[in-house]
């Protein structure tokens, strides 16, 4: 029972994650927003807003304002709002930019919703010759809510961040481990170092073929096709590609010595290309990549991932690795005993 | 059951436009998004468990062929 505790505890982490994950209700958000004309010549404008989930009734006091887009130091408050139902509120807005063409986001804070945000909200539609844009500062204090936040096109769907991305995780960690074999066996040429590399790249690619699927099937519903033209989803395609290729090279050789040799410079040679295609070309500022923290986009770390969805990502991804390991652990013992038959 | 289903796109269709004009209501908006995006949550969690399934199928004929040789 002592060395079994990782397995228990990799279930326990995946159970936890999968009714956190599942449970939690999203949070509060703004669906549309429509503006009747955002054109500051006729200023002021007034802004129809539609919430999902919220509360506007009971909070008397809500804050709305508007932040531009590229410099997001210029805020502007809403002079009135106007409470319609649960749903709806009006916000009547002073100028807010002397050019067309430039984009705000919108913001809402209530003591019950806490702060609603939708990016690109209003653009202006013509130019006008204004005074003194006034820029404010809304001071408001966001609570922290057992909710995941609401997220425009990801909607439900940002729950499959706890199934799809711990996939890539898992993958990843069973081909370092793997390489880490590799390492060992060129040293010692021991074959038992040769034997764990190998199962531990076969379990390796069963979780990056669920993540090529699970990531296409969360691509046709959010990104609008199976499989778009990013960096990241080519990235990986090249990468199993070049470790089926491995199997079929691995497969090809009859000498023992000679198999293991081979199949160990190229897993460690194929290793170091995923890091480059998945873990360095995606994050570099000229490609394009819908990823989020690829491209110039901002990471989940940064303002996506709160702390409400930390709490179960960690535990997905850690939970994920075990089972990963779990799986390969007992590939190996097969192996190992149908070696020792055939020794025999 | 495809009159039904055409009579509902038409009505779905319907107050898109009516609601176009004053903004989206939440009922629609659970009958447009909600459902797609909660439905490829469970189309994910489908494809992982047929996965590890698949993986478990195959571990497990591997043991039984070594099993009967074993025996042999």
């Amino acid at each position: 029972m002592k060395n079994h505790w990782w397995k228990f505890l990799g279930a326990a982490l995946l159970i936890f994650s999968f009714v956190k994950g599942l449970l939690t209700p999203i949070g509060p958000g703004i669906i549309s927003s429509d503006s009747d004309h955002a054109s500051t010549s006729e200023a002021p404008f007034t802004v129809s807003i539609s919430g999902y989930q919220t509360h506007f009734k009971q909070d008397p006091a809500i804050k709305v304002w508007l932040i531009h887009q590229s410099k997001q130091k210029i805020k502007t408050c809403a002079t009135s709002v106007q409470v319609i139902d649960d749903k709806h509120i009006l916000a009547e807005f002073p100028p807010v930019a002397p050019d067309s063409g430039q984009y705000f986001h919108l913001a809402v804070f209530s003591e019950t919703d806490g702060l609603l945000f939708k990016p690109d909200a209003i653009v202006t539609t013509d130019t006008a010759s204004v005074g003194v844009i006034q820029s404010c500062s809304p001071d408001v204090e966001v609570k922290e809510r057992n909710e995941f936040p609401f997220r425009y096109i990801l909607y439900e769907s940002i729950r499959n961040l706890y199934f799809h991305v711990p996939m890539w995780f898992t993958m990843i960690a069973l081909l370092s481990w793997a390489v880490i074999c590799n390492l060992r066996y060129l040293r010692k040429l021991d074959g038992k170092f040769d034997r764990m590399a190998d199962q531990a790249i076969k379990a390796g690619l069963l979780f990056g073929i669920l993540g090529l699927i699970t990531g296409s099937l969360w691509a046709r519903v959010t990104w609008g096709a199976w499989w778009v033209d990013d960096v990241k989803l080519n990235g990986t395609a090249i990468t199993l590609l070049a470790y089926f290729a491995y199997l079929v090279l691995r497969g090809s050789m009859e000498d023992q010595q000679k198999r293991a040799r081979i199949a160990a410079i190229y897993s460690i040679f194929a290793f170091v290309m995923m890091i480059a295609l998945i873990g360095i070309l995606p994050r570099l500022q000229q490609t394009d990549s819908l990823h989020p923290g690829n491209g110039g986009n901002p990471a989940f770390g940064s303002y996506d991932l709160d702390s409400s969805m930390r709490m179960v990502f960690y535990p997905a991804v850690a939970g994920w690795v075990l089972i990963g390991f779990w799986i390969y652990a007992i590939r190996n013992r097969i192996q190992e005993a149908k070696e020792l038959i055939e020794a025999k | 059951m495809k009159k039904s289903a055409f009579i509902l796109l038409a009505m779905i269709f319907a107050s898109v436009s009516v609601f176009g004009q004053s903004g989206m209501d939440e009922k629609l908006f659970q009958e447009l998004h909600g459902s797609a995006s909660f439905n490829v949550v469970f189309a994910v969690l489908f494809v992982i468990l047929i996965g590890v399934l698949v993986a478990l199928w195959r571990l497990d004929r591997k043991a039984d062929k070594l099993l009967k040789e074993v025996k042999k």
